[in-house]
């Protein structure tokens, strides 16, 4: 349903917990200066994804020796990788202290699918789609990362040179709180329009993508396109 | 949820929404913190004037060779240590994690000798504070440089300092101890590389070295009596519960405090004996090293520095060592062993606040007992640290022992730690015996009779209550557990919010281990 597509480097981080500094402790994180990966480091990191999985797979309470014996790691450098995943809080060592479960900071690297939108959102788009010439997409801006939740059916995002540009740039420029944004680069052209909440936050935008010689008038687009923002507001936030 | 989407196992535990230390500030401190915990704990400034000499009386020329070996010491004792601290966030430090190990008695025992190592060091530092302090004043006011009155007000005032820090919280008492203490090691750090550098590296390496003529006998001596300055190193692990990344802060804070204030020994004591070697005089017969040195090498303004800082040093090491002995009584409060009442936390503060109520005028008013009554406050002093240490080495060596059975209980044994734990718990054992053993023959017996005699009492009682109350002794060894939020799929949607504290009075009781006294009243 959802793309997440349109990757910046602050969603990246906020990913990797490392933008709100406040809540993931960065003072914490100085752990030396930056290192090359060499020797049997990729192993390690291999063996480290894998103890993850075998937690996913097995279910909480999984203990060590059970790790060690699913995967047939030694159990000097199960425990080690356990140790270094659990001090990382990847891995919560359960009340019993012998079994294992998946932590919470494992969920920021399954971030949740933005919701299909309602019915009446998708009656907005519609009739939007039906007035005017072009992809119309709407487009959540306040997820861990900003994805396409409804893609016009009839003019999709194809992956021609130019059309991640446009959309990137008019996103970008929408979830600063701007209230419109209109882009070009190749031959394609985009025009955005936010949507937003109660508190003028911006929740998603509206966003026009076509090629340049097909795009209607800015005047025209933004009339079509206020509006239906304006009615999405309610819908969305 | 995990359960919907994972085959369901047999041995499954049951996490709740609350931990059974709940109503603590969870999960709140950042790492500096809790290294300031353990740091001020140590006191290493006030350790690294004073610990030389002694050492140097009894270890004679091994003195920097003893040092050696109770740092090599202390650091397998932090590495056993933090074979818990890596898999258990505890407020009962060692206490927990013999209960863990060898099971409730040991655990009593080991909890009783805590008590006496942090309780004792609070009130010698305390009163090491308020002489400290009182010198200070005589420099200034002259007329206030006699009489025990001016101390005695001093060490009043500083207990109640204490008490209105650690129950404002967990946060500003680290602050306060972390900036105390890094002023006075970094003030101690300068002038030992000053007297280094003045001395020259060759002579610095031949004072170190072991003088001809020393035996063996003279090093275990000397290492029994330096293992004393280290301790405290471990009270990081009572911040198991508060600390943010409990499993990655706590073993690093318990490690680099260990080595870092080892290390500092081993420099103050290597130029305390480079400089009175350069004038032609032995460090045995020295009676305040830091002062005598500073005065004969014309840096006699570094005398009273070195007094600020000493004091400074005393009240961060009353401040860390109360909020671990505060601790301690709080989870045994929780769990039953102490009266319940001691495992209420502050309703606003997240703090122990009952346990606090309790023993800050006891650890105050025990200091200034003391010097109203004794002639000579040196020497009372040095009979509480005897108890103190005799507390805490006793609880170093049950925790190095419960290493081998705590490892094979959970299922994650292997060699190396059980070798080395085995290896540190018979070295530390026979120490602490050398160590009453020589005590007992000095002035400071009066120590070694009292550690001795408290300690039986305190283990008598708590087994006492352990016959009386039959199923206590499955509820002993409460720890932070994981909890709902903690886990994927368990909280809210919104990952990234984390709360300090679990969400409160929802929910089921925690569980069997911990129906003790509500946080909130």
């Amino acid at each position: 349903m959802s793309r997440p597509i349109f990757g910046s480097p602050e969603a990246a981080a906020r990913l990797l917990g490392l933008a709100d500094g406040s809540a993931a402790g960065s003072a914490d994180d100085v752990g030396g200066g930056e290192a090359d990966l060499r020797g049997r480091q990729p192993r390690a990191v291999r063996h480290a994804l894998q103890v993850l999985e075998c937690v996913a797979a097995s279910g909480a309470g999984v203990t060590g020796q059970e790790i060690s014996a699913a995967l047939g790691l030694s159990r000097a450098t199960t425990y080690r990788l356990v140790q270094v995943l659990t001090e990382d809080e990847y891995l919560v060592r359960l009340p019993d202290l012998r079994g294992f479960a998946l932590g919470r900071r494992v969920a920021a690297l399954f971030p949740p699918p933005a919701p299909r939108p309602p019915l009446a959102a998708r009656l907005v788009l519609d009739r939007l789609r039906a007035g005017l010439r072009g992809g119309i997409h709407l487009i959540r801006l306040d997820g861990v990362v900003r994805a396409v939740v409804d893609e016009d059916p009839d003019f999709p995002l194809v992956p021609e040179p130019g059309v991640r540009e446009v959309v990137d740039g008019v996103c970008g420029e929408l979830a600063t709180g701007a209230r419109s944004a209109a882009r070009g680069a190749d031959r394609w052209a985009a025009f955005g329009t936010t949507i937003l909440d109660e508190l003028g936050r911006p929740v998603a935008g509206l966003v026009l993508v076509a090629i340049e010689d097909r795009m209607p008038g800015a005047a025209e687009v933004d009339g079509r396109l206020a509006p239906a923002a304006v009615e999405l507001g309610p819908l969305l936030a | 949820m995990t359960a919907a989407t994972s085959p369901v196992r047999a041995s499954r535990p049951v996490v709740g929404t609350r931990s059974p230390v709940h109503g603590l500030a969870r999960r709140s401190l950042p790492f500096t913190d809790v290294v300031a915990q353990s740091l001020s704990a140590v006191a290493p400034s006030a350790a690294a004037t004073t610990m030389p000499l002694l050492v140097a009386t009894v270890a004679g020329g091994a003195t920097a060779l003893a040092l050696a070996v109770a740092l090599v010491l202390a650091v397998a004792v932090a590495a056993c240590v933090n074979q818990f601290t890596r898999r258990i966030a505890a407020t009962g430090s060692l206490y927990t994690f013999v209960v863990r190990g060898l099971g409730a008695r040991a655990g009593v025992i080991t909890g009783v000798a805590m008590l006496l190592g942090y309780g004792f060091i609070t009130m010698f530092s305390l009163a090491g504070g308020g002489s400290y302090a009182h010198i200070l004043i005589g420099r200034f006011v002259p007329a206030l440089a006699s009489g025990a009155a001016p101390a005695l007000v001093v060490v009043l005032l500083m207990g109640a300092a204490v008490w209105w820090v650690l129950l404002r919280g967990i946060r500003r008492s680290a602050r306060v101890t972390l900036v105390v203490e890094v002023v006075s090691v970094a003030l101690l750090a300068v002038l030992v590389l000053a007297m280094l550098m003045h001395a020259g590296p060759a002579s610095a390496v031949r004072a170190a070295l072991p003088e001809p003529g020393t035996g063996p006998a003279d090093v275990a001596v000397g290492t029994a009596i330096a293992l004393t300055a280290f301790v405290g190193f471990e009270s990081a692990a009572t911040l198991g519960a508060e600390a943010r990344h409990p499993f990655r802060a706590v073993p690093r804070a318990v490690t680099w405090t260990a080595l870092g204030s080892g290390l500092l020994y081993l420099g103050a004591s290597t130029s305390q004996l480079v400089g009175y070697s350069g004038l032609g005089l032995d460090l045995a017969g020295a009676r305040s090293p830091a002062n005598e040195l500073a005065a004969a090498y014309g840096v006699s303004w570094a005398g009273p520095v070195l007094d600020v800082g000493i004091t400074a040093s005393f009240f961060a090491c009353a401040i860390a060592s109360s909020t671990a002995l505060v601790r301690v009584l709080f989870t045994m409060g929780r769990e039953g062993l102490a009266p319940r009442s001691l495992g209420v936390a502050h309703a606003v503060h997240g703090t122990p606040a009952r346990a606090l109520a309790v023993t800050m005028p006891v650890v105050t008013l025990v200091p200034v007992a003391a010097m109203l009554l004794s002639a000579d406050l040196w020497s009372a002093m040095q009979a509480i640290l005897v108890v103190s240490a005799g507390g805490y080495i006793t609880a170093y060596v049950l925790v190095c022992a419960a290493v081998p059975t705590f490892l094979r209980r959970i299922g994650e044994v292997t060699w190396r730690p059980v070798v080395l734990a085995a290896g540190t718990a018979t070295l530390l054992a026979c120490s602490l015996v050398v160590m009453l053993v020589v005590q007992s023959d000095t002035s400071r017996q009066a120590g070694v009779w009292a550690f001795l005699a408290l300690l039986a009492v305190g283990v008598a009682a708590g087994l006492a209550r352990l016959g009386r109350l039959p199923r206590l002794r499955a509820r002993l060894g409460v720890h932070d557990e994981a909890v709902v939020t903690d886990l994927l799929g368990g909280g809210r949607a919104d990952v990234r919010a984390r709360s300090p504290r679990s969400p409160a009075g929802s929910g089921p009781s925690d569980g069997s281990g911990s129906s003790g006294g509500s946080a909130v009243a």
